[in-house]
């Protein structure tokens, strides 16, 4: 070798030898990665590449692996099942599905679902936090806020999502169940663990929109949208809510659950609005309690309305009964004076 | 000077009083892209130390067994560019096929680290200085460990920066260069305590 290069650089100088040493070392390394690729191949099964390729890729976790790559060995190996990938829209487990060679079956979707339903103007006893604008940060300070259950308004669920599901109306996370698929990281960021994430057994789906587990009359001085365990819904829908102590619970089994239309009057009854139904057809599930208290002004409207046009004809016939006009409604009430 | 003490002072040299990050501003890509969370920083840290310390070994060889004696020393640059990348290629795919476990948690790092300028710069800081083979092996796994203890402290200062508030303009990148700055000043102490 070394007279090889003395005679090179005899005969051009560097000029010869240095690209003659470059090409020299780079093909030994090219050799010898050529060697080493042949020998050292890793196997690897091209149905995993072509998972790979079909999974979300956006590494959520919410399977409970690191991350896709791993979940697509998991159910290559058999070890999970297509549908556990939350991320998955239905054609891409039905491509997963193609790929394994299987039938997909449709999982039952998982999402994320807030118990709580105080905006900022709801909470009592809130004094000015100023501070770091986290929720993490806001909850190591005693005294920040009335309710020790509820959501804390500054949003870190909805920092932590990563498929911007959650938006934040008036210091309260409402969920997009269009675009959330039931990771879980929201429940990691929430300092007060007040999200689960729930199997969607109906949509929209029953929901308790309260964690507290304060007595009734601490509930009201906090919030004036928190569960005061009155045992309203229990009583009309006792197949899917109990209150077993301070806080109304809503079981969710497919066999009792039952259909969407059933839990309209828990829903409707519930004197503090805390029984939300959320879903994907549900732009702001906390409109229903603004709905209920503008028909609550509509109704006592009519019935003043009623009252006196029912005073109006009693003056032209007998006197009407009070108490009847007042309490009973309006169309019994009229039978009631003819 | 006995030989132990040569090396560990070689070694303190290059860890703390010549660390790459802080002194040499070598490896600042991934000192500031890789330091957000403080395990993915270890990993790399323990990467970057992996392939430094076989890197030193390495090159030192090349360099004085090939290169000197050719007289053409002014090829190193090149030449230790083209050493690594291969090697390390050499090294992944070793891993990769014999410990997988091992490969899980720094492998996805190594193809990262190939044309790092810290690797490169250690190993031609380590040609300047003129050490003997043991030294180079001892200060690349130095400057490695070095390397380490900068990204992870550096990933240590963001996860608390993540909860504090920090004014608008300097959220970000802004507030990671004042702290990365702060770190450096006070790494300057041990300036002087060793060449």
């Amino acid at each position: 070798m070394p007279t090889m290069f003395s005679l090179a650089l005899l005969a051009g100088g560097y000029l010869v030898s240095t690209p003659l040493l470059l090409l020299l070392i780079g093909l030994f390394f090219a050799i010898m990665l050529t060697i080493a690729h042949h020998r050292l191949r890793v196997e690897e099964d091209p149905t995993v590449v072509a998972l790979i390729e079909a999974l979300p890729g956006a590494n959520c976790g919410g399977c409970g692996l690191p991350g896709c790559p791993q979940f697509a060995e998991a159910i290559a190996e058999g070890r999970a099942q297509p549908s556990d990938c939350v991320a998955a829209s239905e054609e891409t487990i039905k491509a997963v599905a193609e790929i394994l060679g299987v039938e997909a079956t449709a999982g039952v979707p998982r999402r994320a679902v807030i118990h709580c339903g105080a905006k900022f103007r709801e909470r009592l006893r809130r004094p000015d936090y100023i501070g770091v604008a986290t929720c993490t940060e806001m909850n190591m300070v005693a005294g920040v806020q009335g309710c020790t259950y509820g959501c804390l308004g500054l949003g870190d669920c909805a920092r932590s999502c990563p498929f911007e599901a959650i938006t934040m109306v008036a210091g309260l996370p409402v969920v997009n169940y269009r675009t959330c698929t039931g990771c879980g990281q929201c429940i990691e960021a929430c300092p007060r663990g007040i999200i689960t994430v729930e199997e969607m057994i109906d949509d929209p789906l029953l929901v308790i929109a309260c964690s507290s587990q304060d007595a009734g009359k601490q509930v009201r001085a906090n919030c004036s949208v928190g569960c005061i365990a009155c045992g309203v819904c229990a009583k009309l829908d006792p197949e899917t809510c109990e209150v077993p102590a301070n806080l109304c619970t809503v079981k969710y089994s497919a066999e009792r659950y039952g259909r969407t239309g059933d839990h309209e009057p828990a829903v409707e009854k519930c004197p503090t609005s805390c029984l939300l139904l959320v879903g994907a057809g549900i732009e702001d599930p906390h409109e229903l309690v603004e709905r209920k208290t503008r028909e609550k002004v509509a109704r006592a409207a009519a019935r003043a309305a009623q009252q006196q046009r029912i005073a109006a004809s009693s003056a032209s016939n007998d006197a009407p009964k009070p108490g009847a006009a007042v309490d009973a409604d309006a169309p019994s009430g009229k039978e009631d004076t003819q | 000077m006995s030989g132990v003490t040569d090396l560990i002072i070689a070694f303190l040299s290059i860890a703390l009083v010549n660390n790459l990050v802080f002194t040499k501003f070598l490896g600042i890509c991934p000192y500031l892209g890789v330091s957000k969370k403080t395990d993915m920083a270890v990993g790399m840290g323990l990467a970057v130390t992996f392939v430094l310390t076989l890197s030193a070994a390495m090159t030192w060889m090349i360099n004085n067994l090939v290169l000197i004696p050719l007289d053409l020393g002014f090829t190193k640059y090149i030449v230790f560019i083209l050493v690594i990348a291969s090697m390390v290629q050499l090294v992944e795919m070793y891993v990769r096929k014999f410990y997988p476990g091992l490969y899980q948690s720094f492998g996805i790092f190594l193809p990262l680290i190939t044309t790092n300028c810290a690797i490169l710069g250690t190993c031609l800081f380590i040609d300047l200085w003129g050490y003997g083979f043991l030294k180079a092996v001892v200060a690349g796994f130095g400057g490695g460990l070095g390397f380490t203890m900068a990204i992870a402290l550096m990933a240590g200062i963001r996860e608390r920066l993540e909860l504090a508030e920090v004014p608008r303009p300097l959220q970000g990148a802004g507030i990671t260069l004042v702290a990365a700055g702060i770190l450096t000043l006070a790494f300057m102490g041990f300036s002087g305590m060793v060449r």
